[in-house]
Order: C-alpha cells, then sequence, then structure tokens
C-alpha cells in the first residue's frame, strides 16, 4: 500500500516537472512581432488588412506605432497615419468602440489637417454613436456639417448621425432640419421612411400638426411598430383633444397600433432573424465568411435589439382601454355621443377588473347626463356607479350630479337624500360647498325657510370665499322674506347690495327689488317707495320692472292716489316680461277701477286682455271680473252669458283649471236670489251647452257642465248627472271640480280607494289648483275613517304648510285635531282645536265641533269640570247645530254623572228633552230614556 | 135782556170733567186694544239646566259676535233673530243671559263684539245693545265687517 502511494507522488512530480519544462522552453521562444524588422511587420500588415484580419492585425499597428514614437521623417510619419488611422478601423471592426473613438480622437489630435481627419471623425461619432453617447456624437460630428472635402455619401451620413443624436436626445426642432435633409436626398427607402418616422415624431412633438400628416404617410410598415410613433400619436392627440380639435384627435389615435398588434409585428420579425441566424454559413460561388460574418453580427444586434423591445411591449401595461377610452372621449367632443356611450359602456362591461373601467362608467354617465332624453337613464348609470363603485374616484361628482338631475326632475326628496349621502360617502367631499348649497336651496324650495336659513348661513360660515358664497348670501335674505321677518330681510337685502366681496353682482336686480318689498312687508312704505323707484332707476331695463311699478301703484292706491296708481298700473302691464305681472298688474287695475265705481272701464279692461293675451291669460279671473262688473251695472243677463261664455270656449282643456273656478262662481250665482230669479233661462244656455258638449264629445267639459248641475240641484235631478260623473273612468277626464265631486261621492259611500284615486289624479293634474286642500280633506277624512291616524296628521300638516291659513284649511285643522284626540295626544289635540278660534272669519259650523273635541279630550284627561264647561257652551250658545248641541247635552249629562251631581243631570236632561228638534236625534232618544229612569229611581219629576 | 145781561156777566166759570173723562176712557180703551204685553216665552228657561262652577279660570277661546246685518236681520252663532216686530229678541236676550251665567262659572268675562254692516239700521244697533244690557252684559265692543 505504501509502496503504490509513493509511486503516484513519484509519477506526478515527474509530470509536473515535464510540464515545468515544456513552458520554459515556449517562453525562451522569440516573438516573431518583436523580433520582426518594422519594414516586416508593415508588409505583414498590409497583407493582414487585404484579408480583413482585423482581431490579428491590431497587435503588429500597435508595435509598428510604438516603433515610430518619435520618429519624424516623412516615411515614418505616413506610416504612423497609416497605422492610427487603422487601428481606429479595426478597433471599430472588432466592436471595441470606445477604444477605436479614442483611437480616431488621437488621430485627428495628431494629424487635423490630414486629409482623413474627416472620415477618422466620422468614424469617431459612429463609434459614440454605436456607444448610444448622443452629446458627444453632436459635438463631434456638427463640425463636419461644413466640411467640403466630403462627398455626397458621406455629407448624407454626417446629417443622418447628427439627425439621429438630436432626435436620441430629445432635441426635436434642432433634429427636423437634418432629418428633412437626409429624407430629400436617400436613396434608399429604408432611409427614407426611417428619417419621415423620425420627422413625424419631432413634428408631433412639437405640435407641428401639418408636418407630421404631411410625413405620416411615409412611414411604411417597417417603422410604423415603432413605440416612439406611437407614444407621439398618443400625445399629439392629447393635445388635439386638450384644444378641442377632437377630429384630428381621433384620427392621431385611430393611428396608434394596438399592443396586440405590436406584439404579433416583433414576434413576425424576430422569428425571421432566428431563422437567419440558425443557417449555418455555406461556401458558395463568390461568397466570402467575412460578409457572412458581418450580416451575422448585425442581425444578431438586430435580434437582440427586437427582443428586448418585445420584452419592454410585453412588460409594458395594456393600452388597448386606454385608446379606446381616448377615441371615446373624441366622439363625446364630437357629440357624437351615442358611439361615445356604446364605446364606454363596452369598455367597463368587457373589461371590469381594468382600471379604467371605472373611470369608463364614469363616463357613460356623463354622456347620458349629455343626452336630453335618456335622463332616466342617466339616473340608472349614476346609481350603478355608486352601488358598484362606492365612495371612490368620482364619487363627488356623481352624487353632485346625480343631485342636480334629481334636482332638475322636480325630485327634490330624492335629491337631497342624494346629497347627503355623498356627504357621507365623502365627508371631505371635492363639492361640499355646491352640496350643502343644493340641499339649502332644496329646503327653501320645500317650503322650509328656517332649515334653509340656518344652511345659507353655514355655507357662509364655512366656505365664504365659495362660488356660491354670493347665492347664499341673497337667499339667506330671500329665507328672512318667506319667514315674514321683514326687519330681517331688509338687513340682510341691504347687507348683500353693500357687500364689496361681490361687486358685479348676479343677483344685483333681485335684491333691489325684493329690499321694496321687504320695507312693505314691514309696514315701511315711504321706505318701501324709495326702494322701487332706486329699483327702477338703476335696473331700468330690468325683468323686474313690471313688478316695481305695480308695487308703486298698491302704495299709490293705498295712500288713495287712485290716478297715480293706475298710472303706475299702466306702467307695470307696459314693462311686464311675464304673463304673471301682466296678470298682477291688469287685476290691480280692475280693482282700482271697482273702488272708482268704473265698471265699464273692468269690461274693457278684460276684453282687452283676453284679445291680447288669449288661452295664455287667466281668462277665468278675467271673466270673472266682466261678470262681476255686469252685475254691479245690473246687467245680471250678461254677467251670466260671460261667465258661460268663458267655460264654454276653454272649459274642455283639462288643464285650464280656472274654469273650475268660474263654474264655483256660476253655482254660488245659481242659488242667489238674483240667479233664482234669472233660474230658466240660465238652465237652457248650460243644458244646450252640455249638450252640445256631448255631441262634439267634448268629455271634459260635458263633465264640468254636469259637476255644475249636481252641484246645483239636488234629488232625482242630482242624482242623474252624479250617476253619469260617478264612473271610475271618468277620473282621468275630470277637470278639477269634476274630481272634487267624484271624491265626495267616494266618501259618502265609503269607497275610500276611489277617494284616494281621484285625490292621487288631482294632484297629479292640478297639483296647485286653489281646490287642492279641499279634496286633500277628503282624503284626510279617509285616513282617519281608516283609522290610519299617523298618516292623517302628517297629510295635514302637510296641507296646513303648503297652504297656511285659507279657509279650506279650518277644516284640515279639525280633522288633525280628530285624528290627535283619535290618537290619544290630547294637548296636541286641545292646541289644534284652539287654532280654530284664532281666524274670526272661520266661524261657523266647525267652532261647536271644535268646542265639543275640546271636552271630549278632557273629559279623557279626568277633567269632568273642564269638559262640562265646554259642552255647555255649546248648548247655550250654538243652538243652530242640533246635532252638536244633542252631542253637547249628552257630554254635560255625562260630566255631571262623574261629578255626582244629580239633580243637574235630571234639570240638564229636562231641558235637552223639551227641545223638539234635540230630542229627535239619536242622543235626544237615549236621554228621554235616562231622564225617565233617573225621575223614577228619585220619584221626581 | 137785563136779566139776560147780568146771567152772562156773573156768569161762573168751572171746567166741564165729565168730558174730559169720557175722553181719558176712550184713550184708555183704545191703548189697551192696541198694545201687546210683553211676556216671555213660556219654553224658555233663564237659568242654565246645570251648574258646575269652576275652581279656576277657563280659557274660553270663542269670541261671540254678533252681527248686524243690512236686511235688519241679527245673527248669533249661525242663528238669525229677524221678527220685525222684534218678538224674537226675548230669545237672544234669554241666550245671552245664559252665556252670562255660564262664563260666571266659568269664571270668565262675557264679552260681545258687534259688527255691524255698513248700510244697516242704527235701530237695529240700539237693539243688540238693550238685549246685552238686559242680559246683563257690560263688556260690549264694536267690530268691522272687514
Amino acid at each position: 500500500m505504501a509502496g503504490h502511494f509513493c509511486l503516484t507522488v513519484f509519477r506526478r512530480i515527474i509530470f509536473c516537472a515535464g510540464c515545468f519544462f515544456v513552458l520554459e522552453l515556449l517562453a525562451r521562444t522569440p516573438d516573431p512581432i518583436t523580433s520582426e524588422a518594422t519594414s516586416v511587420l508593415l508588409t505583414r500588415a498590409r497583407g493582414m488588412l487585404e484579408n480583413d484580419q482585423s482581431e490579428a492585425l491590431l497587435p503588429y499597428l500597435k508595435e509598428i506605432l510604438v516603433r515610430l514614437e518619435g520618429n519624424t521623417s516623412d516615411d515614418a510619419q505616413a506610416a504612423r497615419i497609416f497605422c492610427l488611422y487603422q487601428t481606429g478601423v479595426c478597433l471599430m471592426q472588432t466592436g471595441k468602440y470606445a477604444e477605436a473613438a479614442a483611437a480616431f480622437e488621437s488621430f485627428i489630435a495628431d494629424y487635423p489637417s490630414e486629409s482623413s481627419s474627416s472620415t477618422a471623425a466620422l468614424l469617431a461619432g459612429e463609434a459614440y454613436a454605436l456607444q448610444r453617447n448622443w452629446p458627444v456624437v453632436e459635438k463631434t460630428v456638427r463640425p463636419l456639417l461644413e466640411d467640403k472635402r466630403f462627398d455626397v455619401k458621406r455629407q448624407l451620413m454626417v446629417r443622418q448621425m447628427l439627425s439621429e443624436a438630436f432626435y436620441r436626445q430629445q432635441k426635436w426642432k434642432e433634429a427636423v432640419v437634418p432629418l428633412t435633409e437626409v429624407f430629400n436626398q436617400s436613396k434608399r427607402d429604408t432611409v427614407r421612411s426611417s428619417s419621415a418616422l423620425m420627422l413625424s415624431v419631432c413634428y408631433a412633438k412639437t405640435g407641428d400638426f401639418e408636418n407630421l400628416y404631411k410625413f405620416l404617410p411615409y412611414c411604411d410598415d417597417s417603422v410604423r411598430q415603432d413605440a416612439g410613433l406611437n407614444v407621439a400619436l398618443i400625445e399629439s392627440g392629447d393635445k388635439k383633444c386638450s384644444g378641442g380639435a377632437f377630429q384630428e384627435a381621433l384620427n392621431l389615435y385611430q393611428m396608434v397600433l394596438l399592443k396586440a398588434d405590436l406584439l404579433a409585428y416583433y414576434e413576425r420579425q424576430l422569428l425571421a432573424v432566428k431563422q437567419f441566424l440558425s443557417k449555418p454559413f455555406v461556401v458558395n460561388v463568390g461568397s466570402l465568411r467575412s460578409d457572412y460574418d458581418e450580416e451575422y453580427r448585425a442581425k444578431q444586434m438586430q435580434y437582440d435589439r427586437l427582443a428586448e423591445q418585445l420584452k419592454k411591449i410585453k412588460e409594458s401595461p395594456d393600452y388597448t382601454v386606454d385608446i379606446a377610452l381616448r377615441i371615446a372621449r373624441c366622439y363625446a367632443g364630437l357629440g357624437n355621443n351615442g358611439a361615445a356611450y356604446k364605446l364606454y359602456n363596452a369598455l367597463y362591461t368587457q373589461h371590469p377588473e381594468h382600471e379604467l373601467a371605472e373611470e369608463s362608467r364614469f363616463q357613460a354617465f356623463m354622456i347620458l347626463l349629455n343626452m336630453p332624453q335618456e335622463q332616466a337613464a342617466a339616473l340608472s348609470e349614476g346609481l350603478a356607479y355608486l352601488n358598484n363603485c362606492p365612495a371612490n374616484r368620482f364619487t363627488d361628482e356623481v352624487t353632485l350630479n346625480l343631485m342636480q338631475l334629481m334636482l332638475t326632475a322636480g325630485n327634490l326628496v330624492d335629491a337631497r337624500a342624494m346629497g347627503l349621502k355623498g356627504l357621507q360617502l365623502r365627508p371631505d367631499h371635492r363639492f361640499i360647498d355646491q352640496v350643502c348649497y343644493l340641499i339649502a336651496y332644496i329646503d327653501f324650495q320645500k317650503q322650509d325657510y328656517e332649515a334653509a336659513r340656518n344652511a345659507f348661513t353655514e355655507i357662509l360660515t364655512r366656505w365664504p370665499a365659495s362660488n356660491h358664497a354670493e347665492a347664499s348670501e341673497y337667499w339667506r335674505a330671500m329665507c328672512n322674506l318667506f319667514l315674514g321677518q321683514y326687519p330681517k330681510a331688509v338687513a340682510a337685502f341691504d347687507a348683500y347690495l353693500k357687500n364689496l366681496a361681490w361687486p358685479t353682482k348676479s343677483f344685483g336686480e333681485d335684491a333691489a327689488y325684493r329690499l321694496g318689498i321687504a320695507f312693505y312687508g314691514a309696514g315701511d312704505y315711504p321706505s318701501a317707495e324709495t326702494a322701487f323707484r332706486k329699483f327702477l332707476k338703476t335696473y331700468p331695463l330690468g325683468s323686474l320692472r313690471s313688478e316695481a311699478f305695480s308695487m308703486l301703484g298698491d302704495l299709490r292706491r293705498a295712500a288713495g292716489e287712485l290716478a297715480v296708481a293706475l298710472d303706475f298700473y299702466s306702467k307695470g302691464i307696459d314693462a311686464a316680461a311675464t304673463i304673471d305681472q301682466v296678470n298682477y298688474a291688469v287685476f290691480q287695475t280692475a280693482k282700482v277701477y271697482e273702488l272708482q265705481k268704473n265698471y265699464s272701464a273692468v269690461i274693457q279692461l278684460m276684453e282687452n286682455y283676453l284679445k291680447d293675451q288669449g288661452e295664455k291669460g287667466n281668462f277665468a279671473s278675467a271673466g270673472f271680473w266682466m261678470g262681476k262688473s255686469y252685475k254691479a251695472m245690473n246687467q245680471y243677463s250678461q254677467a251670466l252669458a260671460v261667465y258661460v261664455d268663458t267655460v264654454v270656449r276653454f272649459g274642455n282643456v283639462l288643464r285650464n283649471d280656472s274654469v273650475d273656478l268660474i263654474l264655483r262662481e256660476l253655482i254660488k250665482e245659481y242659488q242667489s236670489e238674483q240667479g233664482r230669479a234669472g233660474r230658466p233661462g240660465f238652465i237652457n244656455t248650460l243644458m244646450d251647452a252640455l249638450r252640445q258638449a256631448e255631441d262634439r264629445k267634448e268629455d271634459v267639459l260635458a263633465l264640468r257642465l254636469r259637476t255644475f248641475f249636481a252641484y246645483s240641484t239636488d234629488g232625482a235631478e242630482r242624482e242623474k248627472h252624479v250617476s253619469v260623473i260617478f264612473k271610475e273612468e271618468n277620473i282621468d277626464k275630470s277637470g278639477a271640480l269634476t274630481l272634487l265631486l267624484f271624491a265626495e261621492e267616494a266618501s259618502l259611500s265609503r269607497n275610500y280607494a276611489l277617494v284616494y284615486k281621484a285625490c292621487s289624479r288631482f294632484k297629479a293634474e292640478f297639483n296647485a289648483a286653489e281646490l287642492f286642500p279641499n279634496i286633500m280633506n277628503l282624503k284626510l277624512n279617509a285616513l282617519i275613517q281608516e283609522v290610519k291616524y299617523m298618516e292623517a296628521v302628517a297629510l295635514a300638516e302637510e296641507i296646513i304648510g303648503r297652504f297656511g291659513y285659507q279657509p279650506p284649511i279650518r277644516l284640515t285643522l279639525k280633522l288633525k285635531a280628530d285624528a290627535l284626540r283619535l290618537l290619544k295626544q290630547y294637548d296636541s289635540a286641545i292646541k289644534t282645536y284652539n287654532e280654530l278660534f284664532m281666524i274670526r272669519e272661520w266661524r261657523g259650523p266647525l267652532i261647536p265641533q271644535a268646542l265639543y273635541g275640546i271636552g271630549i279630550c278632557l273629559e279623557a284627561q279626568g277633567k269632568p269640570d273642564e269638559a262640562f264647561a265646554f259642552f255647555q257652551r255649546i248648548y247655550v250658545l250654538y243652538e243652530g247645530y242640533t246635532e252638536w248641541v244633542a252631542k253637547a247635552y249628552e257630554g254635560s249629562v255625562r260630566c255631571l254623572e262623574k261629578l255626582g251631581r244629580r239633580d243637574d243631570m235630571i234639570k240638564t236632561l229636562r231641558e235637552m228633552v223639551s227641545k223638539a228638534d234635540v230630542v229627535a236625534t239619536p242622543e235626544g232618544k237615549i236621554a228621554q230614556g235616562m231622564l225617565d229612569r233617573l225621575v223614577s229611581a228619585g220619584g221626581r219629576k | 135782556m137785563k136779566v139776560w145781561l147780568d146771567e152772562l156777566i156773573n156768569e161762573k166759570v168751572g171746567l166741564q170733567i165729565a168730558p174730559l173723562i169720557d175722553c181719558v176712557f176712550l184713550l184708555l180703551i183704545y191703548f189697551m186694544v192696541s198694545s201687546s204685553l210683553k211676556r216671555s216665552e213660556a219654553d224658555l228657561s233663564l237659568t242654565l239646566p246645570g251648574q258646575v262652577a269652576q275652581t279656576k279660570e277657563l280659557k274660553m277661546p270663542d269670541e261671540q259676535i254678533i252681527e248686524v246685518l243690512a236686511s235688519g236681520s241679527i245673527v248669533l252663532n249661525g242663528k238669525v233673530y229677524s221678527n220685525p216686530a222684534k218678538l224674537d229678541l226675548a230669545a237672544l236676550e234669554n241666550t245671552l243671559t245664559r252665556y252670562r251665567e255660564a262664563s260666571q262659572l266659568a269664571n270668565t268675562l262675557a264679552m260681545i263684539t258687534i259688527v255691524a254692516e255698513d248700510e244697516s239700521v242704527h235701530e237695529r244697533v240700539i237693539d243688540v245693545l238693550n238685549v246685552c244690557a238686559g242680559a246683563g252684559i257690560t263688556s260690549v265692543t264694536f267690530g268691522s265687517t272687514d
């Protein structure tokens, strides 16, 4: 074992020694380059040069240059020039560009006047270019532009290199001149195409779209895929788009190659190059290995470049959706909303997860907003956005726009809720001041002036510099006016008008006029007159001029200066811009004529008014005034004729609810003494009108006339008309008064579903009609009958809130109080009953009912003594209302029983049964029985 | 002749009372026949049937307004008093008396507002004032029809 080991070690030692000996021998062999004569080296170098042996040639050239260093003889210098130049060339050919550039720079520095120094500079530039050192390329090549030693081909090369240097440094403007020269002078299609591409990019980048369009057609398929061009096209499109040139932007976007196209192109190119590279060199006649190597190297470089670009494209995000979004934007800009919407819709439908899907949905919503016929779709789209992308990028815009959309549609409740939702989703809402402003405005529209005033005040406090601050200050003043707080309104309008924060006031005219109204409301008539006169002077062409004249007329009329008032009203009529302004001035004029008892003037005024305004005018009021004036002139038949004529002329149009007011007037006239006198002729005229209306199938008018007869007749005659009217299918053809009759009949027959239906129809068609509270009272009663007390109270509050203290509201108040009583909210009920006593004009049958209601409430609260007083008040002072007198006696007896006042009970019962009309009531009959029992039990009668 | 003259000169002037008495009786008979006695209606009680006095002042909100129309009619809470011979004024007075009594029991002041139309007869306003006085209501004011 030990012997074998020693043998192995010995063998290795022998092997190492052998190797060392061979290497030593090799080292001692003399170098052929260093040992040869310079002339020999030069000869060998030339031979290698001829055989393109660049790699092998370099050591010879270096050796020669070393040997010739410092030798100033002409031959030595010539040889050195040759070697130095060829060193650069060889280094270039072997891919050592940095060294090559240094060699050429050295050559130029040593031999600046040498004829080949220009070519050396050109080659140095190329070496730098191959290193992508573009600033140095520019610096090296730029001086060659004026070099006269270059032939045309070299000059073209100089320009080509310089232009690329500019291009790569993104010096777009500088690149244009050399690129244009290359494009014009080059004979090679590939060069022309490349320069056209670069020119297109330069023009796109510099915004020279005219030249861009000129050069784009020269970019053939070999360069169209260039990423730079596509980016330039997108950027140019963006510039055009932002400049409003949507058609040009669209053209540019449509020229951009999409990612899929680019990938396909690069893959095709790579495949072709790869196929070349995979083929080995085949020796053929005339084919050189060196040519093959050169081409192989070029193809390899091309392959690497293509592979790199393909990788980049693959890694880059897909911009197909982005381009589609831009194209859709162009369509929208061009007004082709349908195409834009389809594109946006397709984007978020087909790419729901794409980062631009949200924007697409938002843009689709915005497009629909701009399409008046697609407002419902816009609403759905906006709500879908909020459901799919709550609290996202465009939530602020969407909630605001939805709010405005709902506002435009008159849906105040939903609009307000949307505003609040927006603020809840986005506490830092981008348009928070605008949303708050709209909420305040909605409160104002809903006549919740207190809430609106608070909201406007908050806007002014939190965002004093907001665009809505001025409007908020104006509307806050309006809130004061509508709340009837006139001194506050005066101060607010005055403050607004004097506020220097907004010198050009958007509401200046309105505020100046309303200031006068506020003074008027505050009872400061001299200041009001001053304000109106100042308004007329400041805004001689203002849209409220007519109203200011009319207000001055009112002020002068109140002062008894009727002639002056008439003059102002006349100016008001002349200056009127709207029918409402005409109406006010005309009917105020009529009131003055009435004071002057100048009835013929009233008739003349109304005739002129009807002639001028036609169906636009308030013909019912005009007819009313004419009828009234004829009556005052004792021309009773003329009065009725005017009424009937107005009804027949305008009564077949459903929306003409003023006709219903005349019908009510006719009903009153019919029941009056004078009406009775002329009844036969009157009835005949209306009957004829009814027959003609039915012959002409004028259903609305026929129903209106039948309504007149139903209200004016009784018994079988009334039933005849009611039976024709009271059919469900007539609801849609019924005017305001007919619907009221319909609801009354339905209420009497306890068909509450029909009451609700008639009310809904009335609300939809005649929301602003004078009869609105009347029919709503029937609905209110129906709700109470159906034990829907809470709904009844809510409805009552809505009616009261809207109509204030108009006469029908007394019944609303009474019904509300009844509902509260039935809800056992006795204190609230008593308070509401008491409101009925506040207005003297409301005296009538509701007063004993209210007293009775209070009595019932007090009784339920365990206060029979107080309740008794209220019941007693009824039979002491309201004897005419038998039904309530009977109930009041009954209530009194009940209270007395609770108080243990047996004798008083008997006295009260005795008085009750002594009245024939009371004893005939159900309560009276019960009272009789009770009295008998009490007397027999007490042994006294 | 002388006798006749003396008698004439010495004649005593005296009042003949018989014809005077005749005249008085005639007038008395005339007035008795032509006048009617004012009497209360039998079915109207002057006092309230049941009386419950309140311990504190009750808030009775309804204002009592008596309207005097141009036609001469007097209206209280929808009830019209229009008898040309004023026979129904007693009923009005009775109602107001009961009102005054009820107010006293409620510790409130019975108040009447007379609202007379522009062309109403002054006499009818006086009638209402007399009725109020008869009922013991002293708080009477005048209001306008507007």
